[in-house]
């Protein structure tokens, strides 16, 4: 059976718990992996782990990480993804919320944008795969 | 001080698991002093010990190419301290393997009971940042792989004595 | 008649060779714990960690933040455990490396005590960057020996005795 939104929203929740020592209550649907709960590059290789093991899932690098298309130069034009490289980037990642991120689409930016509820969609359209 | 953590291999298994041991002596530089009149063996060294088991386990598994560095401890528990006169018996599987970094989990026993619990976390130093330099002289990880047992117990996956690799 | 009290203790059973602490900054007792710890070229392990990449081993500056917890306990119960065990170590993460000539700036905070559990934040920092975090829970000891053998008192005699002759006098914060 199919765990619920709500099930999976408590093992992500664990995950990001367990790999970057924060509490629970700091981790809310909205808040940012990066800005809000300080994960670094070698945070995101934990968390990928603690995801496989707590769905049984196979999470690839490029599903969670873009950076192919964030350093294509037909999809990047002074810093900033075109409108190309923003539909690239839906295709690649139809869970995220890029509303934000298209306001200013700065590529340095891109990696503080993931939220909570972002991994947890992730998830989800993975089990539901 | 050397920073030889194992005193031997007794298991190695290719991309799967090794075993070794770690004898716990009164002489020890980091034991003198360490806690006077009651000595033990820092606990922080028993995760090195783990780590360099774990980290050949990883290291080999790439043929030795990639630079496996301990980036990680998820969680190391402690049940009982090391004493001088113990033998500490470490035994490490692989959980995980990565383009980018590994994960092992790993137990010590002294006497038949559980000692320490250890989860570890390898990254592989990434050549953007850190060159493509080798951490270690040709020879030198060899030497230190002789000198803790490593190729009279070490077989690959089939369990046929593993070959010495060319980037040792 | 007690260790402590004979004349002229060798000092081989006083000084940890193992130290990872050269100097104590900032003490609150049982509440906080600044130290420093610089990596010298001249250490002997470097040889093997790495051969052609000298670094502090990660789990040395583990130590280090193991070190700096345990004296921030000791300090703070003025030396009543004869022992302090190291019980779990949480989210340890290395950041950077640390290379010779370069100095650490080591803090320990307490975050809670439940009966003889203690637990505390720790880190390592250089300049701007932080090399090691972790979350240590360490437990106020016995060792277990028997009434008769008075190894408590005399343990925790000698560890007084270490402080003192190894760190001198400590800055001291008032206690908050």
């Amino acid at each position: 059976m199919a765990p619920t939104s709500d099930e999976v929203f408590q093992k992500v929740q664990e995950a990001l718990v367990d790999a970057l020592g924060v509490d629970d209550d700091e981790v809310t649907p909205e808040a940012t992996l990066v800005g809000d709960l300080g994960a670094e590059s070698i945070d995101f290789l934990d968390i990928v782990f603690k995801l496989e093991k707590a769905f049984d899932i196979q999470i690839p690098r490029e599903e969670l990480s873009p950076e192919d298309i964030l350093t294509n130069s037909q999809y990047v034009e002074d810093g900033k993804v075109t409108a190309e490289g923003l539909v690239e980037l839906k295709k690649r990642m139809p869970w995220a919320n890029l509303e934000e991120f298209e306001k200013n689409p700065r590529v340095q930016d891109f990696g503080n944008l993931l939220t909570v509820q972002d991994m947890v969609r992730y998830v989800e359209s993975k089990l539901a795969a | 001080m050397r920073w030889l953590w194992l005193d031997r291999f007794t298991e190695f298994q290719s991309g799967s698991h090794a075993t070794g041991v770690k004898n716990v002596a009164l002489d020890e530089e980091a034991l003198d002093g360490y806690c006077p009149a009651y000595t033990f063996l820092p606990p922080t060294l028993i995760i090195e010990g783990i780590a360099q088991l774990g980290g050949v386990l990883v290291s080999e598994h790439f043929d030795f190419e990639k630079r496996v560095v301990l980036a990680k401890v998820g969680k190391a528990v402690y049940h009982a301290l090391g004493r001088p006169g113990d033998q500490l018996r470490y035994a490490v599987r692989i959980d995980s393997l990565q383009e980018n970094g590994a994960f092992c989990s790993a137990t010590s026993h002294c006497d038949g009971a559980l000692q320490a619990e250890v989860d570890l976390m390898f990254a592989f130093l990434d050549p953007s940042r850190f060159g493509e330099e080798s951490l270690f002289n040709p020879g030198d990880l060899l030497g230190m792989l002789r000198l803790m047992n490593f190729f009279e117990v070490a077989v690959d996956a089939e369990g046929r004595p593993l070959a010495i690799s060319e980037n040792l | 008649m007690s260790l402590a009290t004979s004349t002229g203790v060798p000092p081989v059973l006083i000084e940890m060779r193992y130290r990872q602490l050269d100097e104590i900054t900032e003490l609150e007792p049982g509440r906080r714990l600044v130290a420093l710890r610089t990596l010298r070229s001249e250490e002997d392990y470097l040889r093997d960690h790495f051969p052609r990449f000298p670094v502090m081993p990660g789990v040395m500056m583990l130590e280090a933040l193991h070190q700096a917890a345990v004296w921030m306990i000791r300090t703070g119960e003025d030396f009543a455990s004869p022992v302090v065990v190291l019980e779990e170590a949480k989210n340890v993460k290395f950041g950077d490396f640390l290379s010779p000539g370069e100095t650490l700036e080591i803090t320990a905070e307490l975050i809670k005590e439940e009966g003889d559990r203690v637990t505390v934040k720790t880190r390592a920092r250089k300049a701007d960057r932080i090399t090691v975090s972790a979350r240590l829970v360490l437990r106020k000891a016995k060792t277990g020996h028997a009434e008769r053998m008075r190894t408590d008192q005399d343990v925790c005699a000698l560890v007084r005795q270490q402080f003192n002759d190894t760190f001198g006098d400590v800055p001291m914060v008032e206690r908050s």
